[in-house]
């Protein structure tokens, strides 16, 4: 059954919007657990008795939290990446869904998919400062199923997906973060050297890929094998603080010589008072050009508004706003008027 | 700088332009063949200069008795069909495992904890040096070369296969 209202692909999550400290330039933290049950084949070798015997076993236990429950076919593609854009799913199964059930909380901030390709998946996002607290709440709960369900694992490396680049602390850890100015100012490799001494490796934050221009980076544990949730979180911690202090330099620097920055913000601020169509391609580059200004008070806009856009503007959320069909010129058409609404420029220009 | 140019490990004539790697009983062998050699055991002329992995017929066809899964699927799919799988094909997927999760993976509980120390007390004298803690910064430095020396210790026991500190000074002459 799906339980999802569709007037939530409308407004960006609620989680995502709350601001802390550290979200001019940490925008979010995600603890993603894996989980297979032991006994049974991984989700690729398994016969369709044992999925539902695993999947109803995984699901029931769920269900008494605060879950809506949903079976992946039921969502629409269009669906499904809207979820994927809000991170809510990974891209992988937005793309390759199966017969896999989704369960997601009412505000988004935690979901999981059953018999995907693990057994579980489970997801928990917060602000930098609250990750430490939703991990451990995370980890509590996937051990009081335990009890019930015993998880596979080897001695050597840990617990065991049927990917080997999962395997080892179960959990990974990321952090995505908003560096223009590191980007703009070579800082990059300073960030990417430390990163990499951490085991941590930085990737675009929706497909995995990376875009080398691109100034919203995700920083993700990738060396799991002999490690645990601690150490894990350990080095993320320590590597957000380093960003945040080089990210927040840059951006004094950038400073002192305020009216190149001004311009490169008031420029990006024209282009969407003005522009017809914003392409994929230039629509992360203003958004980011647009935070830095918000951030360093240039333009009054609050930082919730544009993050929204950033979901907003994503390719699956900008179609659905567009009635006759996935025109991709409409859909560009769409973006930029949706920018300027959030951004007040309508009322401004008449 | 010109390239050194080196035999094909098959023919010994032409000129070897592809690495392939071949698991024969769990035993890593590596060859460079060149593009004719390769042809001949199906390898694309479009992957020279990629690294191949190319197992025996027979090899692909090892099962897990628990899920029915053949490392031909591992190397189709890089995914393995069950917990047993681990133990199954438990030498083709431990370069896997160390590809993702770095070298020496499954042992590294003493390296990785000190590698850890190192980046925090480097981050630390950092700190100190930017607050002009002099006093703390050199206590960090001092730190610092001690867990170096023992991360060496750690990386020249590993790859001697050394498991304690008696055959590591004998290795040393001390």
């Amino acid at each position: 059954m799906n339980n999802f209202s569709e007037d939530k692909f409308f407004s960006a999550p609620q989680w995502f919007l709350q601001k802390s400290e550290s979200t001019d330039v940490v925008m979010f933290a995600e603890a993603i657990a894996i989980r297979n049950v032991a006994g049974y084949s991984f989700c690729l070798a398994m016969s369709d008795d044992e999925r539902e015997e695993v999947k109803s076993m995984l699901v029931d236990f769920l269900r008494d939290g605060d879950y809506d429950t949903t079976s992946a076919k039921s969502l629409t593609p269009m669906e499904r990446m809207m979820f994927a854009e809000r991170w809510t799913i990974s891209h992988k199964t937005a793309l390759h869904p199966g017969a896999s059930e989704i369960l997601i909380n009412e505000d988004e901030s935690e979901s999981a998919v059953v018999c995907n390709i693990e057994h579980l998946w489970m997801r928990t996002v917060s602000t930098l400062e609250n990750l430490s607290m939703k991990t451990k709440l995370l980890l509590q709960s996937l051990d009081s199923m335990e009890l019930e369900h015993k998880w596979a694992t080897h001695p050597q490396i840990g617990f065991l997906s049927p990917s080997p680049a999962a395997c080892g602390a179960g959990i990974s850890i990321s952090i995505l973060c908003h560096l223009p100015a590191s980007i703009i100012s070579n800082r990059f490799a300073r960030i990417h050297s430390t990163a990499e001494s951490y085991g941590i490796k930085f990737v675009d934050p929706w497909i995995g890929g990376f875009d080398m221009g691109n100034p919203f980076v995700k920083f993700t544990t990738s060396s799991l094998v002999g490690r645990n949730p601690d150490d894990l979180l350990a080095d993320i911690s320590m590597l957000a603080e380093e960003i945040i202090r080089i990210e927040r330099l840059a951006r004094e620097e950038m400073n002192e010589n305020s009216i190149v920055l001004e311009d490169k913000v008031m420029r990006a601020f024209g282009l969407v008072s003005y522009a017809k169509v914003i392409e994929m391609w230039e629509f992360l580059e203003i958004l980011s050009t647009l935070r830095l200004g918000a951030v360093m008070g240039i333009i009054d806009v609050p930082l919730h508004k544009i993050d929204e856009m950033m979901v907003l503007g994503q390719q699956a959320h900008t179609a659905s706003m567009v009635d006759d069909g996935p025109d991709p010129l409409k859909i560009a058409q769409k973006r930029a008027e949706m920018m300027r609404e959030k951004l007040g420029i309508n009322e401004m220009l008449e | 700088m010109e390239r050194k140019k080196r035999i094909c490990d098959v023919c010994g004539e032409r000129e070897g332009v592809i690495t392939v790697v071949q698991y024969i009983g769990g035993v890593r062998k590596k060859l460079f063949v060149c593009l004719e050699c390769a042809a001949k055991v199906g390898v694309d002329e479009q992957l020279a200069d990629e690294q191949v992995v190319i197992e025996s017929a027979q090899e692909l066809e090892h099962t897990c008795p628990m899920c029915g899964w053949k490392l031909k699927d591992v190397v189709d799919t890089g995914m393995l069909g069950c917990p047993n799988c681990y133990e199954e094909f438990y030498d083709e997927v431990v370069p896997l495992l160390e590809h993702f999760h770095g070298r020496g993976c499954l042992k590294r509980n003493v390296s990785i904890a000190l590698r850890k120390d190192l980046t925090t007390l480097q981050w630390q004298l950092r700190k100190a040096v930017d607050e002009e803690r002099f006093e703390d910064a050199a206590y960090f430095r001092d730190l610092i070369k001690k867990v170096e020396d023992e991360i060496m210790d750690d990386e020249i026991k590993s790859l001697l296969n050394m498991d304690d500190d008696d055959d590591l000074e004998e290795f040393m002459g001390v």
